[in-house]
């Protein structure tokens, strides 16, 4: 295909700001029909739509007849947006030569926003920006222009006014990005050299791989290989996507779309990596790859041991379309047989759990999520890696524990640099450097402990920061910290999968605080309960519930003894989905809500 | 009547009162000062429905009920209708506890001794409380003074059994009003009383009240305080606690309410009301429009019901009989009931109460142990 008439562009807009009604509007001025009304095509899961986030991607072709009449080819790549997916939307971004930044003029220019326009910048994305929602009666245009440029320091004087919605200026929406989005430029004759952005598992084709051919052509029979990991495939099938796949003789440079190659195994793939030819390899891959390595651990157990294989299927399917999941069997004293799971960051692991919970009906309980820490053991020196407390050496034999720092990169309004440098030297941050690429924001760089982020240090910025804060972050290694690892028991029973590890400054408060909430789920039971944290053989923190001792339903309305029965069996079915430790029953919101560290910043 | 014919109660819901008390979650219509004559046709015409299906069984009235709402919002000559309506129908047994509940501000001793005339030879009196300040917080139109003439004008158109409810656990209440008011009520020498913890129900006034902060409701430990000393005060004062809430004078113990623990058969007349023939339970549509046009149309007013079988229904059995102190889970009766041993069935749960302390397992029963009968609910768990 001519590259003269492809424009590839992504859009950037916060939730609910119309991203994918806009989305609808493209598809149905290329000519798609789109059954559901109200439906939004490109997010394709529940979960999506509910929390506004893109998890998986979805690049989509849209032919247009251009200002000329000749035929023009929009790909529209789609993003995802949260902190943790931060890699993979530059993946996304990396893959276009444009982007419209879609800002609600009822709303104005919200944080997320910000954070993906900076992205798109960087990669010297063509921005085009238009006001949406303009048919709504509260909308302001001249206020979301004057943000657009106050905030993002962007010109709006000519920014697109639309409505998604009604499907006004969308036309001329079009027309511009036409005309302002480069077509991608690139040598068709040069070696194969394509961006992998995203991936998902068919049954039949395995793994779907969603490339931007930068140089080369790729078609059926050629031998590829990926540059990170070195493992070469024969492609069996070229193509691009509409509402559906449509299988293409060649993709050339400046195309997207996709490629299939039998691979069985969706972990080979790696977003970010690059795609030549194996006969004659491009020198140099498309810069940026970064392996995603899962960072943030945790137990998911079964409430019910006899769904343990249905877990464990559930995990393998959900694997295919994520290839940052990882997951190995494991098994808790308190918990029985479960799988010890690798996340990229907390908001994959919620995002995960969710999915089993409402899609694959699996009743879970997720112990308190931790990073890998390295553990020296004395005399030997040996080294041991453990991503579950439970795994640690006893406390003799441990001479020292190194956990994961990151660097981070933390984006803040000016106004918020000294609650957020407040903020990271709380969370054991280690300053490294301040600049101000504007006047209006700093960058702030920071090595961090990850056990510090994984919790709820996002959270709290974004807090601090009324939302315009961002936060990206890499590994930078191992660092010996003062650390232990404290457990927890229940009526002197430990239960390991309550087990953490915490600084030993923090001890103290996190033990408490963790009991605390511990008690307020933990129902009262027949014998009073003692709730214990504990490092070696040292308490360091106890509760107390005290017994139930007054349990009865004292009428019977007019006889009706099926209403009576039924309380109590609503009553008993909840205490069996408790689990067990010792006589003490502990309902899983016990668990949960260990998940969630305090936010007392 | 044959000797042995099996013994069925009636119970009759009124569904209606001249103001809800804030902590009811009952079925009723407030705001109402009488009962409509289509309601007590509407009852008769569902009466007339079974007394066909009773006339095949061999049966005999022992109880007849008549539940509210507030009954006392019947005129005597709709009581009589009704009770009379049962009467000629079907046989009754010859002591048939013929009872009615009652709010005090809807009694005179004219209406009494109407009502005792129409066949009422037991009076359940509301009186909740004997504290002005307790009733006026729940919503009660009557004060206590009210209540004692009541039972004064009971006694004297010769009502010879009479009950009293009373509640305990009240908001802003104390253990100390609460076992006082319970003295106040055995001073005045009735042949029952049901003394009940109340229940908070959500969406009543009452819980939004609480939900709010503008009430209080006493923590479980001041509840069974109070409840400890009041179980004491009426066995030392002669009461026999033979339901978890029910105490009598020997010989006294309601006939009705010891159907709902003994697994006797009920029918249930009218809005909402419930009953239990012959191992089949079910409950009456709830719609007063639903209700009146099912049964004109000589439809009975079911709107759902169940069959329990085989370990279900014996769990609901012994479920039933744990809440009798004394009578317990009999040995005997089981095996009558059920052809099988009480023992074998429920090994395991008898092993396990009995570990919690929660029951004796004595020769010829199983009996709730004091614990048991404060933490009722988690026996009754075991069993079904």
């Amino acid at each position: 295909m001519n590259p003269k008439s492809i424009r590839n562009f992504c859009i950037i807009a916060h939730i609910d700001h119309g991203k994918s009604t806009l989305a609808d509007r493209f598809l149905e001025r290329a000519g798609f029909i789109l059954k559901n009304k109200g439906d939004q095509v490109l997010d394709q899961m529940d979960l999506e739509k509910e929390r506004g986030i893109t998890i998986k991607a979805h690049p989509i072709r849209l032919t247009y007849a251009a200002r000329d009449g000749s035929p023009v080819v929009f790909n529209l790549i789609d993003t995802p947006g949260h902190v943790d997916f931060t890699y993979e939307v530059s993946r996304s971004i990396a893959a276009c030569e444009g982007a419209v930044l879609v800002v609600d003029a009822t709303q104005g220019v919200e944080a997320q926003t910000v954070a993906n326009t900076y992205l798109a910048l960087n990669h010297n994305l063509t921005i085009i920006t238009a006001v949406n929602k303009i048919d709504l009666p509260n909308a302001d245009v001249d206020e979301t222009k004057r943000e657009i440029e106050e905030i993002i320091g962007l010109d709006a004087s000519d920014a697109s006014l639309v409505s998604a919605k009604t499907g006004l200026g969308v036309d001329e929406l079009l027309r511009i990005i036409e005309d302002k989005i480069p077509s991608p430029s690139g040598d068709a004759g040069a070696p194969l050299k394509c961006l992998v952005f995203d991936s998902h598992f068919d049954t039949y084709k395995g793994v779907v791989v969603h490339i931007r051919v930068f140089e080369g052509t790729i078609q059926k029979g050629d031998r590829i290989r990926f540059m990170a990991t070195g493992t070469e495939f024969d492609v069996v099938e070229v193509g691009y996507f509409e509402l559906t796949p449509v299988v293409a003789d060649v993709l050339t440079a400046g195309e997207v779309g996709y490629f299939a190659a039998v691979i069985r195994v969706p972990a080979e793939v790696h977003i970010g990596d690059t795609v030549t030819s194996a006969a004659r390899p491009t020198a140099e891959p498309v810069p940026g790859y970064r392996p995603v390595l899962p960072m943030v651990f945790a137990g998911l157990y079964p409430i019910d041991a006899n769904d343990y294989d249905g877990l464990k299927s559930s995990l393998q399917r959900l694997q295919l379309n994520d290839a940052s999941l990882t997951f190995e069997p494991e098994s808790s004293g308190a918990l029985g047989f479960g799988f010890r799971c690798g996340f990229s960051g907390l908001l994959h692991l919620e995002v995960i759990t969710e999915r089993l919970r409402r899609e694959y009906n699996q009743d879970l309980i997720v112990t308190v999520p931790n990073v890998r820490y390295r553990v020296i053991k004395r005399n030997t020196g040996e080294e041991v890696f453990a991503e579950s407390p439970s795994k640690f050496p006893p406390l003799g034999e441990i001479e020292c524990i190194e956990e994961p720092f990151v660097k981070a990169e933390i984006v803040v309004p000016h106004e918020a640099i000294g609650d957020v440098m407040e903020l990271a030297n709380k969370r054991r941050g280690i300053y490294i450097n301040m600049s101000y690429p504007e006047s209006r924001r700093a960058i702030l760089e920071y090595e961090l402990p990850l056990s510090e982020i994984i919790t709820d240090f996002f959270d709290r910025l974004k807090s601090i920061t009324k939302g315009y804060g961002t936060l990206d972050y890499e590994l930078a290694g191992y660092r010996k910290e003062r650390l232990a690892k404290v457990d927890v028991l229940v009526n002197g029973t430990p239960v390991d999968a309550l087990s953490f590890i915490a600084h030993e400054d923090e001890v103290q408060r996190i033990a408490r605080s963790m009991l605390q909430r511990l008690r307020k789920y933990v129902p009262r039971q027949m014998y009073e309960v003692a709730l214990q944290a504990a490092i070696g053989g040292k308490i360091v923190a106890r509760e107390n519930i005290v017994q139930l001792r007054k349990d009865v339903l004292a009428k019977c309305y007019g006889g009706d003894v099926t209403r009576k029965r039924k309380l109590l069996e609503k009553q008993k079915e909840g205490k069996k989905k408790m689990k067990q430790i010792g006589k003490v029953s502990i309902p899983q919101e016990a668990f949960l809500s260990i998940l969630k560290r305090e936010s007392d910043g | 009547m044959s000797q042995t014919a099996r013994p069925v109660g009636i119970y009759i819901h009124i569904p209606f009162c001249r103001r809800r008390c804030n902590y009811c979650d009952f079925l009723s219509t407030g705001g109402v000062t009488g009962v409509p004559g289509e309601y007590v046709d509407a009852l008769l015409s569902e009466w007339g429905l079974w007394v066909d299906i009773l006339r095949r069984q061999d049966l005999a009235v022992r109880s007849i009920y008549v539940g509210g709402g507030t009954p006392s919002l019947l005129e005597p000559f709709q009581l009589r209708r009704l009770i009379d309506g049962v009467r000629s129908a079907v046989p009754m047994m010859p002591d048939c506890e013929i009872t009615m509940e009652s709010n005090p501000d809807s009694l005179d001793a004219e209406r009494i001794r109407a009502y005792a005339a129409a066949g009422i030879n037991r009076l359940s009196v509301g009186v909740q409380s004997f504290s002005d300040r307790s009733l006026e917080r729940l919503g009660r139109l009557h004060d206590s003074a009210g209540a004692e003439r009541v039972l004064r004008q009971a006694r004297e158109a010769g009502i010879h059994n009479l009950s009293l409810d009373l509640m305990y656990g009240l908001p802003g209440s104390t253990p100390g009003e609460e076992v006082a008011s319970l003295r106040h009520a055995i001073e005045l020498s009735p042949e029952h009383i049901s003394w009940y913890n109340l229940v908070l129900v959500s969406d009543t006034p009452l819980a939004v009240s609480v939900a709010e902060g503008r009430e209080v409701m006493p923590g479980d430990d001041t509840v069974l305080a109070t409840m400890r000393e009041g179980w004491s005060l009426l066995a030392a004062t002669g009461f026999e606690h033979y339901e978890i809430s029910n105490f009598a004078r020997p010989g006294f113990a309601s006939q009705h309410n010891l159907g709902y623990w003994l697994f006797t058969d009920y029918i249930g007349l009218g809005l909402g009301a419930s009953g239990f023939v012959s191992g089949r339970r079910w409950t009456n549509v709830t719609g007063m429009a639903q209700y009146l046009a099912t049964v004109q149309d000589s439809r009975l007013p079911v709107g759902s019901e169940e069959r329990l079988e085989g370990r279900f229904r014996e769990g609901e059995y012994a479920m039933l009989r744990m809440r009798l102190p004394g009578a317990g889970l009999g040995f005997a009766t089981f095996s009558e009931l059920f052809r099988e041993d009480a023992h074998v069935v429920f090994r395991d749960v008898l092993a396990q109460l009995m570990g919690d302390g929660l029951i004796s397992v004595l020769e010829d029963r199983a009996v709730c142990t004091q614990k048991g009968l404060e933490l009722n609910n988690l026996v009754a768990e075991a069993f079904i």
